[in-house]
């Protein structure tokens, strides 16, 4: 009876042991649910629901919206030079690091998601929707905000009346966002530290107190 | 007196069950067990009924039962039912119910009651200040690595460690 | 994945207490099965004499930890939806100590107090009593502390967090330190411990002329 002990612990601290092991070597614990879909991924991107245009963004930020959550993907360089108001600098890089994706609350915000050109917001809103996280894309990104926005353009002799008012808005949008200057400045005044806009932080877990 | 009629498990399967009790309750829930939430709402509750205003002032108090709020729809207080349930009836088929008191030789049952009583009161409201107790806080944030929950259980052994030479007289 | 059930819907609230209710059976009957309604048998683990409160908590933590993982591996359970104690590290350290003064002093901690109250220990209603008083004065101090109770909030961090190791890492050196833990606590047993019937019987009862001896 003893041996029997004795064999059933060896057993036990083995059997432990290797399970540790192989959990050590395993990405346990870091699985998350896919809601990865290619059809209904597909079908949204064709009818472009999730773009958004920067004259609507401009608008949002005149209004002052406040479930509007801008964020800049590109580096912390380019985002120093300008961004735009009040929007939080998420480099592509570490858009998937925990306290990042925290920030993400898609159920408190519209998240509007900009870099450069399209590109990196498209992909980073592929990868997100992966995630469950609902974001937009501002299309045309900086390039299209720098051109249209802080230095827009007469429209040409021959514009339709939509391009004429679309042309005025911006003029207007413009005075807006340079204050009244006329290029963009460098080293932002406003600053917004993304701290005065503290998400919650669990999303997730709406539930009240489930301590004990 | 009566023998027992069945001495206690080992303590390896004891806590193997425990394990797997706990595991359903996440598998089930998405959380631990627990004792002193559900110890704190019934205070909570007893001291709405005797005055409400003093609940819906206190901070604290008014998280569980301010207002409207009943502190006992709670997963932990019909939790802590059944514990006390499930201690009954293991007691009961095992021959172990019986009132008495535990405790060493060099003490008398009187000083033990008193000890006790300081003892939970220092438990009570720790296990407060520690957002849980050793259910909560050990056993269930010890199982999800919760960096609190595993400070607050080495500190909480080390300190029982330290203090249990001066009260050594109470049980050996 | 689709476990939690609860948070992913599979059944209601009304329904969550009913398992609840479950759940705290199965415990307390563990608990019981396992001794802890003895406030002697817990409090002799601080004397090395009884290591059963170690050799019980690590198991199941060792037991529901690598539960929790591999489930998660297998694309079962989202660990994400599961609830992560925040953390509050000083106010958590400063109940740590007055919790481990506690247990000492009464011998129990809250849910072995109800295990042993629901068995008739005396001692145990006594520790409730005190318990249901030190909640109580809690509550009414907290407006006074509520600062330092929210003190050291780090967030809901874990080990792995904190460590930069992936859990799987993490749990495999829990196992180890817990193996460490039974070795030595089954050393320690043999140095210290008392003779089997001593620390199983009850120690006092009221009708007993003849307190128990060692």
């Amino acid at each position: 009876m003893a041996l029997e002990s004795v064999i059933n612990r060896r057993f036990g601290v083995l059997l432990l042991i290797i399970l540790g092991a192989f959990l050590a070597i395993s990405p346990a614990g870091l699985r998350r649910p896919s809601n990865f879909s290619p059809k209904e991924l597909t079908a949204t991107i064709i009818s472009r629901t999730a773009y958004v245009t920067p004259e609507d963004v401009a608008a949002w930020v005149i209004d002052k919206r406040p479930d509007l959550l801008l964020v800049d993907l590109r580096t912390p360089d380019e985002y120093q030079q300008y961004h735009l108001p009040d929007a939080i600098n998420i480099p592509l890089a570490k858009l998937f690091d925990k306290e990042n994706l925290e920030l993400l609350n898609d159920e408190q915000y519209n998240i509007i998601l900009y870099s450069n050109g399209s590109t990196y917001a498209s992909q980073a809103w592929v990868m997100l929707k992966e995630l469950g996280i609902n974001t937009y894309v501002m299309e045309g990104g900086m390039n299209y905000w720098a051109r249209a926005i802080l230095n827009p353009h007469p429209p040409g002799d021959l514009a339709s009346n939509d391009e004429v008012s679309r042309y005025q808005f911006r003029i207007a949008a413009s005075r807006f966002f340079n204050n009244g200057g006329i290029a963009v400045q460098t080293a932002q005044s406003s600053q917004p530290q993304p701290r005065h806009r503290k998400k919650i932080i669990r999303r997730k877990t709406k539930t009240a107190d489930e301590g004990c | 007196m009566k023998p027992e009629k069945e001495k206690y498990w080992s303590p390896y399967a004891a806590g193997f069950m425990l394990g797997l009790v706990l595991l359903a309750t996440f598998f089930l829930m998405g959380r631990g067990l627990g004792a002193s939430g559900g110890v704190m709402r019934t205070v909570t509750y007893v001291v709405d009924k005797l005055d409400a205003g003093h609940v819906d002032h206190n901070p604290y108090f008014a998280k569980y039962a301010g207002g409207e709020k009943n502190p006992l729809k709670d997963f932990l207080v019909f939790e802590i039912l059944g514990v006390i349930v499930g201690g009954f009836l293991s007691g009961a088929l095992a021959g172990r119910l019986k009132f008495r008191t535990d405790k060493g030789p060099r003490i008398s049952v009187r000083g033990r009651w008193i000890l006790a009583f300081l003892g939970g009161g220092l438990m009570g409201f720790g296990a407060r200040l520690a957002k849980g107790c050793t259910s909560g806080q050990a056993l269930s944030g010890g199982a999800t690595l919760a960096l609190g929950s595993w400070a607050f259980m080495m500190v909480m052994f080390v300190a029982a460690y330290a203090i249990a030479y001066f009260v050594r007289k109470q049980w050996i | 994945m689709f476990a939690p059930l609860y948070k992913y819907g599979y059944f209601g609230f009304e329904t969550s207490l009913v398992i609840a209710f479950a759940l705290g059976i199965l415990f307390g009957f563990t608990l019981e099965r396992a001794g802890f309604s003895s406030s002697r048998k817990l409090a002799l683990q601080f004397y090395f004499r009884d290591m059963t409160v170690l050799k019980v908590m690590f198991t199941a933590i060792v037991v529901a930890m690598v539960g929790l993982l591999y489930l998660n591996l297998a694309d079962i359970l989202d660990l994400s939806r599961i609830y992560l104690n925040p953390t509050y590290l000083y106010s958590q350290i400063a109940g740590g100590v007055i919790m481990g003064f506690g247990f000492v002093l009464g011998g129990y901690c809250p849910g072995t107090s109800m295990v042993a109250s629901a068995i008739g220990k005396i001692d145990g209603f006594f520790y409730v009593a005190g318990m249901l008083l030190g909640m109580f004065i809690y509550g009414e101090v907290f407006p006074s502390i509520q600062n330092f109770t929210q003190s050291g909030y780090l967030g809901n961090v874990t080990l792995s967090d904190w460590l930069s190791l992936r859990p799987g890492v993490i749990a495999f050196l829990v196992i180890l330190m817990a193996l460490g833990m039974f070795w030595g606590a089954e050393v320690l047993e043999r140095k210290f411990s008392e003779p089997p019937e001593a620390s199983q019987q009850p120690s006092a009862s009221p009708g007993d002329a003849v307190p128990a001896s060692r």
